[in-house]
């Protein structure tokens, strides 16, 4: 009943405050208590009350929080402005006329970005975002400086999506920090940044960055639309955002793309694509996010195309593997063994001889294991780790063997699905192929290849009716789209991808003119001897 | 085996009869429940092992004279 | 209906050809080759003559009513209460159709790859993936379609092309000897398979027809190829094992993957062309199957025809276990009563409102 109550209570205080903010008041001292109070007087709330002007008669006082804003920006920009160098510079009688605060704001402060504020519940938000907040004696309005400037892990190599070549850049967990990442990346006027803050508690800035003339403004008005029906309290990763604008929450795989590369986002973004920067994350969400595009690196567009279009292909081999190959093997033994040779029928059958289980049950009993340690080597302290690789490895790999618990074959197979699941140059999306694996062992057990077969059947299905933001998930396989073959499974030379994908971006398609490198415009052949 | 799959077959007509009703779509709800029982019953009846007759000997029947026709 | 539901020229083509050699590439080699013995290609090459007709006259009558599916079209031709009646046994067509086709897939596996597991069960199976896919939609089962032909044509262009080598062509001779009577019997056997039953395909598409000349050439292109295929298939596996051999299998294509043998590196392939088969079976399956859905749920007046789907595929199950006792059964019955009962639909059917649109015409031109 209490709790009722004060949720009750609770409801009507907070409307009340939307309907009436609280205004900044003429008395300083009463504007600093009503802050303290509604900070419940933490303790990192800094609060520094002076006197400025020639008989020092205004009294001033400087609200931040600290840890969040730039030290050094406080105390030489404003602190050492307003108390000692304003004595020293003559200011005309015209400036001070107009009263100190306008003299403040207009002559004094060497700072960038400054605002005005009116209501105190404006002053608690930019505080606690960092900004600098001035109050003078007697004025309705205070001065909110930027100051934000908080320790930070800094730009560094991201830990995910590794590349061998290419920029060793990654996103950080300041939303500054990576939009100035992107805007190096792409100097064009028309890369728009629009910002609003999400979570009711949290109120995290989330960024919404799109190339505007490439970017289907369906596709940005659905975004902004979808960020726009989030009512959540909090939000402290990308992840949240993700899960809260996917079209389809009950499917195994990701209809966003995220990335911690800029690279990556960034040629996302001349493709058409919207990005969503969330602070606090380093890992940035693009949409719509393609099947096809779980297969493709960054990397590619940097390798020669040729074997580009090879590590492509061998990733969609790996796909299949680490989808099927545990499966595939029940299958074969259990159902089909005259498709197996004969020899090898032989050698499989004599070390199977002593196997106890299944094969359901022996398949089971090493992927688990592998995924208990694969979700173990995570946690791990990096000290521990190759211990437990070890142990993992050699004890649980080779002793399962000669005590008889799993033949050999088995051991094959799982390493083989669990190399192959690496591949994927998503994390998100091995997630998936790990998750279908175990339906398949299920299906391949009951009805063979049959089963499998079915199983692909229904995933097919599953596939192409999803979507992201509208656009088929399978295209450019399904719908098929003969002119973004180019870049799907094939990567062609560069001068050969003049167009963009024609689903993602309906209206302008032509890139750049790309040129084959005409024979006049390489060096003539004799010059170099 | 096929007391899973009667139970799965109920599961699923019950969701998506309750979905018909929520949306106030009692008639199409009302030809759900008609059409599932009426499969269910010859499912049944079929797995009981109990005779049922052929609708292909019915077309049977009715082409039987084309057939010796053309004969 | 769902209006919004679409799908373009690319993936009705890719649904034609599935649909044509969807059951007769495992099924007509052998009955062929009972009817017309050696000359069994040539009933083919005269089926193919014959249905491009029949195609051209299919999408004569699509673009009279480039807005209508069946259902309309017999509301609009033939009044409300006869329109009804015809509804009705089309949809009880469609799903004769799809219960013969069920019980053939499930049969199948049960004689050729899984011989332990309950033919019920892979019935079951089966028929839950096409529920599935029908109720996501005939949009998503056509791009699903765009995604599996590829294998489909490549792993059959692989079976035959290797086979050709082992051709001997002694085992055609002596061409014509059954007479033109059988030959035109086994053509007439193969269309009641591959093409009359191609109506359903009018209510997945009905407005099919906007660009009206490439649309009719690229559909009769699907059209051909898929025969082709058919006809391909029965001419390797008639001259590769002879007729005295397969007219005694249920399924000659399989038997063909299964003595295929290159030099050691490529054998024992057959299962590539059961996946292949239940990869055309199943969109054949599924097409049928929303043919009966969607005309039952517009006869009903069902708000959407999803809601249908899953009571009508318990139903298609318990039929499929009970429309044929035994494969001695089916074939037989296909042999006397199907061709009738598809020509019905495929031929008559068609006629049929070929001449009341044109009475409609004259009668609102005078």
């Amino acid at each position: 009943m209490k709790k009722l109550f004060r949720l009750f209570t609770k409801k009507e205080n907070s409307e009340q405050a939307e309907e009436r903010p609280t205004l900044i008041d003429q008395d300083l001292p009463q504007n600093l208590t009503f802050i303290k109070n509604s900070l419940g007087e933490s303790t990192d709330l800094v609060i520094r009350k002076f006197k400025i002007g020639e008989k020092r008669t205004v009294k001033m006082a400087l609200v931040y929080t600290d840890g969040l804003v730039n030290e050094s920006t406080v105390h030489e920009s404003l602190l050492e402005t307003l108390m000692s160098d304003v004595r020293q510079t003559q200011l005309s009688k015209q400036a001070l006329d107009k009263g100190m605060y306008y003299t403040v704001r207009d002559h004094v402060l060497t700072i960038g970005e400054l605002d005005e504020l009116e209501t105190l519940d404006d002053v608690l938000l930019h505080v606690l975002s960092g900004d600098t907040i001035l109050f003078l004696e007697g004025e309705t309005k205070a001065l909110c400086v930027s100051t934000r400037g908080w320790q930070d892990r800094g730009v560094e190599e991201p830990s995910t999506q590794a590349v061998v070549r290419g920029p060793k850049d990654g996103f950080t967990e300041t939303l500054r920090t990576n939009t100035a990442l992107l805007r190096r990346k792409i100097k064009d006027p028309n890369l728009w940044i629009t910002t609003q803050a999400i979570g009711t508690k949290t109120k995290t800035d989330v960024a919404v960055v799109y190339m505007n003339g490439i970017a289907n403004d369906k596709i940005v008005k659905e975004v902004h639309k979808r960020l726009n029906q989030i009512n959540i309290d909090s939000l402290l990763d990308s992840g949240y955002v993700e899960e809260l604008i996917q079209d389809e929450t009950y499917t195994p795989f990701p209809t966003v793309y995220n990335s911690e590369r800029p690279d990556s986002i960034a040629a996302g973004l001349l493709e058409g694509r919207v990005a969503i920067i969330v602070d606090g994350s380093p890992f940035v969400l693009l949409v719509p996010a393609l099947f096809m595009q779980f297969f493709q690196s960054p990397e590619d567009y940097y390798q020669r195309s040729d074997f580009a279009t090879l590590v492509r292909i061998i990733r969609f081999i790996a796909f299949f593997l680490a989808l099927l190959t545990p499966s595939a093997y029940i299958a074969l033994t259990t159902y089909h063994q005259e498709m197996i040779p004969t020899s090898l029928l032989i050698n499989l059958s004599s070390q199977r001889e002593g196997v106890p289980f299944p094969a359901l049950v022996e398949a089971l009993i090493m992927e688990v294991t592998f995924e208990i340690l694969r979700e173990a080597g995570v946690r791990l302290p990096k000290a521990v780790g190759s211990a437990i690789s070890i142990v993992g490895a050699l004890v649980l790999g080779q002793a399962a063997v000669e005590a008889g618990l799993v033949s050999s074959a088995m051991i094959i197979v799982v390493s083989l699905t669990a190399i192959s699941s690496f591949v994927s140059p998503s994390f998100d999306f091995a997630i998936s192929i790990r998750m279908l694996r175990f339906l398949f062992m299920v299906l391949a057990a009951t009805f063979g290849l049959f089963g499998i077969l079915l199983g692909l059947i229904v995933l097919a299905l599953h596939l192409a009716s999803l979507r992201s933001f509208g656009v088929p998930y399978l295209s450019p396989l399904a719908p098929y789209i003969t002119s973004d073959q180019k870049d799907t499974i094939l990567r062609f030379p560069r001068w050969g991808l003049f167009t963009r994908q024609r689903l993602i971006n309906q209206k302008n398609i032509d890139r750049e003119d790309m040129h084959k490198p005409t024979a006049t415009s390489r060096p003539p052949k004799g010059d170099s001897s | 085996m096929w007391v899973i799959l009667y139970g799965v077959i109920i599961a699923i007509s019950w969701i998506q009869i309750r979905g018909l009703w929520s949306q106030s779509n009692k008639r199409d709800s009302l030809i759900y429940i008609v059409t599932m029982s009426f499969s269910l019953t010859i499912l049944i009846l079929f797995q009981l092992g109990v005779p049922i007759p052929n609708p292909l000997e019915w077309i049977s029947v009715v082409y039987d004279p084309v057939h010796s026709f053309f004969q | 209906m769902n209006g919004k539901e679409e799908i373009n020229v690319r993936q009705f083509m890719v649904f034609l050809f599935l649909f044509v050699i969807g059951t007769s590439i495992l099924l007509s080699p052998a009955t062929l080759a009972n009817i017309a013995r050696e000359s069994a290609w040539i009933s083919v090459v005269s089926a193919l003559i014959i249905g491009t007709a029949f195609i051209l006259f299919f999408l004569l009558i699509s673009i009279w009513h480039p807005e209508q599916n069946i259902v309309d079209l017999n509301r609009l031709l033939f009044g409300k209460w006869v329109g009804t009646v015809f509804s009705l046994l089309f949809i009880l067509f469609a799903l004769v159709s799809s219960a013969t086709v069920l019980w053939t897939i499930g049969h199948f596996m049960v004689v050729q790859v899984l011989h332990e597991t309950p033919q019920a069960f892979i019935h079951i199976l089966f028929m839950f993936v096409v529920i599935y896919g029908t109720y996501l939609g005939i949009e998503t089962v056509a791009r699903a379609g765009e995604l599996f032909f590829p294998y489909v044509a490549v792993l059959l262009l692989i079976i035959l092309v290797f086979s050709i080598p082992s051709i001997d062509l002694n085992y055609i001779k002596p061409y014509f000897e059954t007479g033109i009577q059988e030959i035109f019997k086994g053509a007439w056997f193969d269309l009641s398979v591959s093409t009359f039953p191609l109506i359903v395909l009018f209510m997945v598409y009905p407005k099919l027809v906007q660009d009206k000349k490439k649309v009719v050439k690229k559909v009769t292109l699907a059209y051909i190829l898929g025969m082709l295929t058919i006809l391909a298939a029965t001419f390797i596996t008639t001259s590769v094992l002879g007729v005295a051999y397969i007219s005694h299998h249920l399924y000659p294509t399989y038997v063909l993957a299964k003595t295929l043998n290159i030099e050691g590196l490529i054998q024992r392939v057959e299962v590539i062309i059961a996946v292949s088969w239940i990869l055309t079976i199943f969109f054949k399956l599924s097409l049928y199957f929303y043919a009966a859905v969607t005309a039952l749920s517009q006869v009903l007046k069902v708000k959407s025809y999803r809601s249908l789907t899953f009571p009508l595929g318990i139903f298609v199950i318990a039929l499929s276990l009970i429309v044929y006792p035994s494969s001695i059964y089916a074939t037989e019955w296909n042999e006397t009563t199907w061709i009738y009962y598809s020509a019905t639909f495929g031929v008559l059917y068609p006629l049929l409102i070929g001449v009341a649109t044109f009475i409609r015409k004259m009668f609102k031109r005078s």
